[in-house]
């Protein structure tokens, strides 16, 4: 069976540095973790899938389809959307502007507190409001992949809790990747898939129940 | 708010006034007019695309010239877009250096261009249009021009070209290709200097190397600042520009140098317009 979204022997080097190392990787329908310490390459990785970075060597698949030297604005239109890390916004525009690039009902639904900010520029919003659109609008445009980097940083518990249902949803209609550090054991309990790197390695990649042992031994 | 629509009405009374002036005034109103479009075809480019360029004399003058050469050669005006866009490979930091050296070079190079004994130090004889016609064209075209900016810098196309500005990485995580749209940005602007220019060359029936000298390099911004990065408030820069120069140059000789110091000292006072909002 083709998988969805494979990674085959990805290697990156910068500056002379191996940030990844001959990582192969296949992910399906469902939550997928990337886990390991930070400097591990887990972000370079998601990059790397989203079009964002190139890799030095190795392939990028999508349903047996290589899209390797295919740009990230390119990927989108294929169904591979990446929600960056660190609050990465068009800061000038208002709230509801950023929200035009998705489908804008279907991201106040998810995030109703979003309306009352609707006029607010993206440079006046708290860390975990611009957290907010960020996610909104990766969920609300239609993938095949949400690639979400560090989804967690920044928001309230509260809402936590509704991106771990959303998750949970969203999962059964596409692939989701998380790289997280915060509710690493709720994300880990609801994942279909697991894969740990360390040092730019892959040290597991496969079932929760193979992985847990390692992922407890190191992370949890 | 009121001092925005005092701007606004100031603008359009300089605009009409000339008219029912003697002939010197209008032709000194008619190049500060043509020298304000000059200013909005910068200013879309430094607001809406965040690329400051110090060389925007570039379209101005090829424009002028390709115009006093041969006045069908205007038609490839638009193409002088792809002079100053290459420069953007120098990035948004590098790219005021970039820009304004290769308007000293083509300076230099314009006093030794010479076209059927023609040309030179001397320059070329432009076409020379009437002036009250000139003047309105100039009207019309500088309230086109505002009006083609505001659709643009409010239509989704123009959210997404401020989505690249803002940041290019984001933009492309949302699937935006930030190329087209800078070129179409680089496009807009300078064909709107390329016009400014065709005009200042048929206003005076003259171009000479001049129109590369780091006097119109630097105009659009020297009056940016002054109008704080606002169309209408920026148009009323290029004027104050022009006409202070004219008033006190015959008691201080090339007095808009000390304009332009002025400007480059309050420039680093009211750098933060680049980061406010357009207000038309």
């Amino acid at each position: 069976m083709v998988k969805l979204l494979e990674a085959v022997e990805i290697s990156l080097t910068m500056n002379s540095k191996k940030i990844l190392d001959s990582v192969n990787l296949c992910f399906d329908r469902g939550i997928n973790l990337i886990a390991g310490p930070n400097g591990s390459g887990k972000t370079t990785l998601l990059k790397i899938l989203a079009g964002l970075l190139r890799p030095s060597s190795g392939k990028i698949l999508l349903d047996g389809l290589d899209i390797t030297m295919k740009k990230a604005h390119e990927r989108v239109k294929l169904g591979i959307i990446m929600a960056p890390e660190r609050m990465k916004l068009p800061l000038s525009l208002t709230v509801d502007e950023n929200l035009r690039f998705c489908d804008r009902n279907r991201a106040y639904e998810y995030f109703p507190e979003l309306k009352k900010i609707s006029e607010k520029k993206a440079r006046d919003l708290s860390g975990g409001e611009r957290q907010m659109v960020i996610l909104a609008r990766a969920f609300a445009k239609n993938s095949k992949y949400l690639l979400l980097d560090e989804p967690f940083q920044g928001l309230h518990e509260k809402i936590k809790e509704r991106i771990i249902k959303l998750l949970e949803e969203e999962g059964r209609k596409r692939g989701i990747l998380v790289v997280t550090h915060d509710e690493l054991e709720k994300i880990f309990s609801m994942s279909d898939y697991i894969c740990v790197l360390t040092n730019g390695k892959l040290l597991y990649a496969g079932e929760k129940e193979g992985g847990e042992k390692i992922l407890k031994k190191f992370f949890i | 708010m009121l001092v925005s629509i005092a701007i606004r009405i100031l603008v359009l009374v300089l605009l009409i006034l000339p008219v029912f002036l003697d002939c010197y005034t209008k032709l000194l109103a008619a190049s500060a007019l043509t020298l304000a479009i000059f200013t909005v075809s910068w200013l879309y480019l430094e607001k809406d695309l965040g690329w400051a360029s110090l060389g925007h004399s570039i379209p101005f003058g090829v424009s002028a010239y390709l115009f006093a050469i041969n006045p069908l050669l205007l038609f490839f005006s638009p193409l002088t877009t792809f002079l100053l866009f290459p420069l953007s490979i120098f990035g948004k930091h590098t790219f005021p250096f970039a820009s304004f050296v290769f308007s000293v070079f083509l300076w230099y190079l314009a006093h030794h261009i010479v076209f059927e004994g023609k040309g030179g130090e001397e320059g070329f004889r432009a076409p020379s249009i009437n002036l009250d016609l000139i003047y309105l064209i100039s009207v019309t075209i500088l309230i086109l021009s505002c009006l083609l900016i505001w659709k643009i810098s409010n239509s989704y196309f123009g959210l997404k070209v401020k989505a690249v500005r803002d940041d290019e990485i984001a933009a492309k995580a949302i699937g935006i290709n930030s190329l087209p749209f800078k070129v179409f940005g680089f496009a807009i602007s300078c064909s709107l200097a390329s016009i400014a220019g065709i005009l200042h060359a048929a206003i005076f029936g003259h171009v000479s190397p001049g129109v590369f000298s780091p006097y119109f390099s630097l105009f659009p911004f020297v009056a940016a600042t002054i109008g704080q990065g606002k169309i209408w408030s920026s148009i009323l820069g290029s004027y104050t520009v022009v006409f202070l120069s004219w008033f006190l140059s015959p008691y201080v000789p090339e007095f808009h140098y000390a304009i332009y110091a002025v400007a480059l000292i309050l420039a680093s006072y009211t750098q933060s317009y680049a980061r406010s909002d357009r207000s038309v």
